[in-house]
């Protein structure tokens, strides 16, 4: 790995070599990744057109990134732009291929999926390189060498890695602390979206110990005065690089040029310690660095040899995509099957994640059922004597707020607010979080099944000397439910794809353990192919038993 | 004279500014078939389902068994338990059994046990003639059917007095003669009631007596025999000629 970038100043220097090989050569392989056979196949389709020449009059293609903006100081928004380490450098890439530079966002458990099936062209966000990864895609040279550390509040009994053992463990969801963690230290860490999340879980007492990156976890001690400390020795230690996909051999070739010219000039250094120092002092804003950045690079841009390097890679025939076969693409879907289910007992996530989906729904729909039956018959007795309007107020505020707010916001402040200090079981959130928000629902379908039912029933118990409470009870009730049995059907159906956002507060339901498979794998297709395949099998289940029992209770009426 | 079971003083109501009942006064004796006359929207429905509070009257007084039920603080439900009302829709509980309609009452407010709640729905189902109607659902029975059981529902309670509200005009025409039949019966076993019809030749042979009802008022009232032979008003005159 020598000639990678300066590390940070404060890091360790236990530059062991990671564990997965060399650093920047991924481990050879003959098996492309799944997902690029697509592109392979629309490209085959589209070889006589291309041939044909049609893309003469467009500009030069932009140079499309993608990064995780909430990295410092590799990524991160300032000023409403997108700046960092990565997004500099990929600058100075661009400029040097004359291409205009398009940055975008993007979940980091998606960013390796996103580049392998070529929805970009460079993957920029401190990716770590890792065998996995390399797998769906290549990785340029090393740019830098960091560390995974372990963040811990201040009085923590946990001294050592060797510490973390049986502890609660925060991630960033698909970070390589979360593979390290999940293979070497716990099959369950909670896995937050991004490094701030996991950070503040500890914070919060909701974790012990939080694994994530090191400079990133730097600038947040440095910004933040909390309770927390850093371990002096790191969990594991790791390479940066770029990720591309895999057919775009050319564009690799060109970034590995650049870097190798950056070291040698000391430019690559510059620009990380560049970056280092403004986030550690907070000079943020890009005016500060810019002056420096830009020198960099028209110096690069402006360099003949480099020019002239870069345009005999533009032309080198041997970089041009490869070829796929009908044979290749059987195999890369077998490898990408096994890879995603088979392999280190993947399924289980999914088995997992389905366990609890079922159960949340289960108890929310039941929570639901109570409060809107509730709320239905206060609403309804008030529409109907005038009486509990204190009550009927109260439940329109209820309704109000749960309907006008979406699901995603009502289950985070339910666990970071309501529930915030205290350590209750995430399930629990989550019923709470989508029983309340069902219950509105439910009880609006039940109002409308009470006022369905005609007056005359109504009038008929009370003629008979019941009360409104009896009447209710024994005549309107169980009229209104089972004139509201397609649409309470229906409303469990919407909760039962509603808990997917449940992996927001880092529990692993279906929809979460396919994204666990997926920022593994770093495979798209098949892990939500295969999620979207279970929720399909289980509402056609639901709504199949539904229409039996509809049947059966039309016999009766 | 006997006491009234019922008496009803100045009774007006008045919905959005209409008025419907413009000051009704009315008495009834127990054991007596009282019914009631008149031409369409005259406020004849309205005065009966004021009487078991259905409608709440805006002004005058009614007194049931010598008590004011019109009073804030009067007990509703222990009114409505000795008045019973037959629906010109019938108003059967359609996800009940015959029979838990008729004892869903009594059993629920605790005026008899289910065991002889149920024994005394049976007898009064067998004194109709549909004891093996017991266990069927109201939507296979037919309108004429329906209607003797929602009578049979009122009776179970053993009301003091039944408020029927034009038991018949939903009905089909091959249907209105059983429900017919089943309330002459239950005139001459001596029930107090009060009914609301358009049939008047059954009104001629069963009333004991007759309130024409027009226009909000009592226009005219009287025995059956003296109010058909000679009415005494214009109005009541033009009404028997309409419909006779």
């Amino acid at each position: 790995m020598g000639g990678a970038g300066q590390a940070p100043r404060r890091t360790p220097r236990a530059r062991r070599a990671p564990p997965n090989g060399p650093a920047g050569f991924p481990p050879s392989r003959r098996t492309p990744p799944r997902t690029a056979m697509i592109r392979r196949l629309t490209l085959l389709l589209a070889l006589p057109l291309l041939l044909l020449g049609c893309r003469e009059d467009a500009g030069p293609d932009p140079l499309r990134v993608i990064c995780e903006a909430t990295f410092p100081p590799y990524e991160y928004r300032a000023q409403d732009a997108i700046d960092g380490i990565d997004p500099a450098l990929c600058s100075i890439f661009a400029a040097c291929l004359d291409r205009p530079l398009d940055i975008q966002d993007m979940a980091f458990d998606a960013i390796i999926a996103a580049v392998s099936v070529g929805k970009a062209d460079i993957a920029a966000s401190g990716i770590t390189v890792t065998q996995e990864r390399a797998r769906q895609v290549a990785f340029s040279d090393p740019y830098v060498t960091s560390a995974q550390v372990a963040v811990v509040p201040t009085r923590s009994p946990i001294l050592a890695p060797a510490d973390l053992h049986g502890r609660a463990i925060a991630v960033q969801s698909g970070s390589t602390g979360d593979l390290h963690v999940t293979r070497v230290i716990t099959k369950t860490p909670e896995r937050y979206k991004t490094v701030i999340d996991a950070i503040n879980a500890v914070r919060n007492g909701k974790a012990d110990a939080a694994v994530v990156d090191l400079q990133p976890a730097q600038v947040f001690l440095s910004k933040n005065d909390a309770p927390l400390r850093l371990l002096t020795t790191p969990v594991t230690v790791e390479n940066y690089a770029f990720a591309f996909p895999k057919r775009d051999p050319r564009l690799r070739a060109q970034v590995n040029l650049i870097l190798a010219k950056m070291r040698e000039t000391g430019a690559l250094d510059r620009l990380v310690n560049l970056y280092l120092a403004a986030n550690e002092t907070g000079r943020t804003d890009p005016l500060f660095h810019a002056p420096a950045i830009a020198a960099i690079r028209d110096a690069l841009a402006n360099d003949p040899a480099l020019r002239d390097a870069l345009q005999a890679l533009e032309r080198d025939p041997s970089l041009d995509p490869p070829t796929a076969t009908l044979a290749t693409l059987w195999q890369d879907f077998t490898h990408a099957l096994h890879a995603n289910f088979v392999a280190e007992n993947r399924w289980r996530y999914l088995l997992d994640g389905l366990g609890a989906t079922l159960l949340i729904t289960a108890l929310a729909t039941l929570i639901g059922i109570a409060i809107g039956l509730l709320v239905a018959i206060v609403r309804a007795t008030h529409d109907m004597t005038g009486r509990l309007a204190l009550l009927n107020l109260l439940c329109r505020i209820y309704l109000t707020v749960i309907r006008g707010t979406p699901v995603v916001v009502q289950l985070l402040i339910i666990y970071f607010v309501i529930f915030g200090s205290q350590d209750v079981s995430k399930i629990l959130v989550a019923v709470v979080a989508f029983g309340l928000n069902s219950g509105a629902y439910v009880a609006e379908i039940i109002r409308a099944g009470i006022a369905s039912v005609d007056k005359g029933q109504n009038e008929a118990g009370r003629s008979l000397g019941l009360t409104h409470t009896a009447t209710m009870a024994c005549v309107i009730l169980p009229q209104a439910l089972r004139n509201t049995l397609p649409a309470l059907g229906n409303e469990f159906i919407v909760l039962l794809k509603e808990t997917s956002v449940a992996g927001y507060i880092a529990l692993t339901d279906l929809t979460k353990a396919g994204d666990i498979i997926r920022s593994q794998t770093y495979t798209a297709l098949l892990p939500l192919l295969a999620v979207a395949a279970i929720y399909l099998a289980i509402v056609s289940l639901f709504a199949a038993l539904l229409s039996r029992l509809e049947k059966r209770l039309k016999n009766h009426a | 004279m006997p006491e009234p079971l019922l008496t009803v003083r100045a009774l007006r109501k008045a919905y959005n500014g209409r008025t419907v009942l413009d000051g009704v006064d009315a008495d009834v004796f127990p054991g007596e078939a009282l019914f009631v006359l008149g031409p369409s929207g005259g406020g004849k429905s309205t005065f009966l389902r004021c009487l078991n509070l259905l409608e709440r009257p805006d002004s005058g007084s009614i007194a049931f068994m010598g008590r004011d039920i019109l009073a804030p603080h009067a007990d509703v439900n222990a009114l409505r338990k000795e008045v019973g009302m037959v629906f010109q829709h019938f108003n059967l509980f359609p996800h009940l059994t015959v029979l838990r309609n008729i004892t869903l009452a009594p059993t629920l407010t605790k005026r008899a046990a289910k065991r002889e709640a149920e024994a005394h729905a049976r007898e009064l189902l067998a004194r109709i003639g549909l004891a093996d109607k017991a266990d069927a659902y109201p939507t296979q029975l037919s309108g004429g059917q329906k209607q003797r059981i929602a009578i049979v529902r009122a009776l179970a309670m053993r009301p003091r007095l039944v408020l029927f509200d034009e038991p018949t005009s939903a009905l089909d025409p091959e249907m209105v003669g059983e429900v017919l039949t089943l309330m002459k019966q239950l005139a001459q076993d001596g029930l107090t009631m009060i009914v609301v019809t358009h049939e008047i030749a059954f009104a001629r042979e069963v009333a004991d007596r007759i309130l024409f009802i027009d226009q909000g008022r009592v226009a005219a009232q009287g025995d059956p025999t003296t109010l058909f032979s000679s009415p005494p008003t214009l109005r009541l005159r033009d009404f028997l000629a309409k419909v006779l």
